[in-house]
């Protein structure tokens, strides 16, 4: 439990034209991550690296046709949906998301599942890209008529007719708007620019804008156009019209109506088209991935003239069911070989095994790293520790219950489909009970709200927040001990790879030092220890001292001080329990000065109080997670781990949307 | 009415607490910002950039000690 799997290196010889059902066969065991066939072997045998199949270019490029038909269909689905009904979506998505229901789509080969998704991704785009495109334009002209009426709705404070806005051979004409702040520099521009060879009508639209129509020779359109760029100037790009802009703007609102209208409709039609097709183009796309990564996954191989040759570690345990696999698949046609990890330089992939509710912790470790060498999992250490941590710092009942309520409406929301979710959600879980424990054990309910306002004293152990001197203590008695433990895994670890030298450097001097320290401060400090134990105590300590000296020189006496900052550092323990505490207290007194309030004071005060505890929680339950894995992670790890592993990623087939 | 030594103690454990967490925030930044970049760039970096990034939080934690050993020592806690 506290060792990784254990790995092996399997070398797997198939005749080539079994090849295709072998891949097969090892993708849906997914119990092997293929790696390259080494160079030595290559050049042993003189074999030759494979190649992926010619299928692969079209697979890849129909999975690209099938995306690009889904943003369709997503961004169809998502302008259908009103903004509430979107946040509404995102909000189902954590709390109430539904397993995909799979399609069954299978292929016995890879040509076969081609020529499906070809079928299914052609019919597709037949009949949703041409609406797409009518869609797109009518959404256009749209636009193009909203912009026409706005123009003229700020033309209708004048009486020209609008034929005068065209241009001819000999006059150039425009209308738009400007910035007011820039009418004044236009005119400047404009003045010395084209003197008064131009005409200009103006009139505010609004604060900020000018409405503004001009007119010129053909032979200053350039110039006047720069000027106007410069200005800001908006063209309305009106199209061609005859009468003044007010006698126009009913036709043009007509027109509106009427594209609106068949914008509205043909959007309906896409609509239930991308219905009726998406869940095909998932799956199609799924399918199409899992051939992809089968022929990709060739590039590993290599071969002779007859056979393939597939190599990648497997987990000990698994060799059976994968011999028992691939030989079924390839009527016995293909020859397996089992070797344990030989080459020193090639450090075999890390699988962590634990326990079933374990395993829900087993992030935690990957977070920071996959255990290295001779390095044990430290999942199982981890799981117990953390919830209990987490516990103490979070240390109110209340808070465990809201606590307990998110990690079940996570589980039984999104985390029913993502498994990184559902792992979180697990641990949260733990930790929610244990602090609802805790709570009761130390008589926290939103602070004192029982103590202060209810009238009830509950019973408890300790008071946090009147005897934070106690919570100290045991935070630094936690500490001493969770330190100790990394330092004697530390120095079983050194002892067994034969680091003797740094198991008696980096761990053994401070399991003298720890305990030296501890029986002289408490002898001194509290009387605690007989004097007959001070002297052995000096002994140690004057020991490891000496060991620090000489292995790290003088400055190796620093590592004291940080040894001991180590310790501390679990003060926040005591810390981040006292933060809960005074927090919802704070909640409480500001709910009671605003309950006196007259008329609205009742009302107001539970409001506070409802936003008040919830913005608590959050802060607190937030660093009590990141806390508790602090103190693992820098105090813990820090005393036997690294995490230089790599993690084990196997050839394995990912299906949700199909079966 | 609080005694003039227990106000003046007070003070000295706002100041520690207030003093280490200004030291212990402005580095925490420092390093905060490089271990996110790091984690952007390689999120399997995520564990070491936590770890890089709360270094300087312990200072923090020992100002908070100070204050909380001072508040007992001069009876207010």
């Amino acid at each position: 439990m506290l060792r990784p799997a254990k790995m092996a290196e399997a070398r797997i010889v198939v005749p080539t034209d079994r090849k295709e059902i072998a891949v097969r066969a090892l993708h849906e065991m997914g119990c092997l991550q293929i790696t390259s066939v080494r160079d030595e072997l290559i050049g042993a045998y003189e074999l030759e690296r494979e190649t992926p199949s010619d299928l692969l270019k079209e697979c890849t490029s129909l999975s690209m046709r099938a995306s690009r038909l889904l943003e369709t269909c997503g961004k169809v689905t998502a302008r259908s949906q009103s903004r509430l009904q979107n946040v509404k979506g995102v909000i189902d998505q954590f709390f109430r998301a539904k397993v995909p229901r799979k399609k069954r789509l299978q292929a016995r080969t890879s040509r076969e599942a081609v020529r499906i998704a070809r079928r299914i991704v052609t019919e597709a785009e037949r009949k949703i890209l041409p609406l797409e495109r009518r869609f797109n334009k009518l959404e256009e002209r749209r636009n193009e008529i909203r912009r026409s009426i706005r123009g003229l709705e700020l033309l209708g404070r004048f009486e020209f007719d609008l034929k005068a806005l065209r241009k001819s051979e000999y006059v150039f004409a425009d209308a738009g708007t400007i910035p007011s702040e820039n009418f004044e520099p236009l005119l400047e521009s404009l003045e010395k620019a084209v003197g008064d060879e131009y005409a200009l009508v103006s009139s505010d639209a609004g604060d900020e804008e000018k409405v503004v129509a001009i007119w010129c020779l053909r032979e200053h359109e350039e110039k006047v156009s720069h000027i106007l760029h410069l200005g800001g100037f908006e063209s309305f790009e009106l199209p061609e019209m005859r009468g003044t802009a007010r006698e126009n703007l009913p036709k043009v609102a007509r027109k509106l109506r009427e594209v609106e209208r068949k914008r509205r409709r043909c959007f309906r039609e896409l609509r239930s088209l991308c219905k009726k097709h998406e869940r095909n183009l998932l799956a199609v796309r799924e399918l199409l991935d899992i051939e992809r990564e089968r022929m990709d996954a060739a590039r590993n191989f290599s071969r002779t003239e007859k056979t393939t040759i597939i190599q990648g570690w497997i987990p000990k345990d698994e060799v059976t069911r994968m011999k028992r696999g691939i030989s079924r698949a390839t009527g016995g046609l293909v020859h397996v070989e089992i070797s344990n990890p030989g080459n020193p330089d090639e450090t075999p992939p890390v699988l962590l095994r634990n326990p079933p509710v374990v395993r829900s912790f087993e992030f935690l470790t990957r977070m920071f790293g996959f255990p290295g060498k001779g390095e044990i999992d430290p999942t199982l250490l981890i799981a117990p520790v953390f919830v209990f941590f987490f516990s103490l710092m979070l240390t109110d009942a209340a808070y465990g219950v809201m606590s307990l309520i998110l990690s079940v409406a996570l589980l039984r929301g999104v985390g029913k489909v993502n498994k990184g979710i559902r792992d979180i959600s697990i641990v949260l879980l733990c930790g929610s009970v244990a602090t609802i424990a805790v709570g009761i054990l130390t008589g926290g309910y939103f602070g004192n709200l029982l103590d202060e306002y209810i009238k009830i004293t509950p019973p408890r152990l300790l008071n946090p927040v009147k005897e934070p001197e106690v919570l100290l203590k045991l935070s630094i008695f936690v500490g001493i001990a969770h330190v100790t433990l990394g330092l004697l895994i530390g120095l079983v670890q050194n002892l067994k790879l034969g680091e003797y030298r740094r198991a008696v450097t980096e761990q053994l001097v401070w399991l003298l030092l720890i305990p030296a320290g501890i029986i002289l401060v408490s002898h001194y400090l509290w009387g605690i220890f007989p004097d007959a134990a001070v002297l052995p105590a000096w002994f140690l300590a004057g020991i490891s001292l000496a060991i620090l000296l000489v292995s790290r020189g003088p400055l190796g006496i620093m590592n004291v001080f940080s040894m001991l900052g180590n310790i501390l550092s679990y003060s926040r323990i005591m810390a981040l329990a006292l933060v809960t505490g005074v927090l919802a207290l704070s909640v409480n007194i500001i709910c009671n000065i605003i309950s006196d309030l007259p008329v609205v004071g009742l009302v107001l005060a539970s409001m506070v109080f409802v936003f008040g505890q919830l913005g608590s929680f959050a802060v607190n339950f937030l660093s009590s997670f990141v806390h508790a894995l602090r103190l693992h992670y820098v105090e813990f790890f820090g005393k036997f781990y690294q995490g230089s592993g790599k993690g084990f990623k196997p050839f394995a087939v990912r299906r949700i949307y199909t079966r | 009415m609080i005694e003039q030594a227990q106000a003046i103690a007070a003070i000295g454990a706002g100041l520690a607490i207030g003093i280490a967490g200004c030291g212990s925030g402005i580095g925490q930044g420092i390093a905060a910002a490089a271990g996110a970049g790091a984690t952007a760039e390689k999120p399997e970096f995520f564990g070491k950039g936590l770890v890089y990034t709360v270094i300087p939080e312990t200072q923090a934690i020992y100002g908070f000690l100070i204050a909380i050993l001072i508040l007992i020592g001069a009876g207010i806690l």
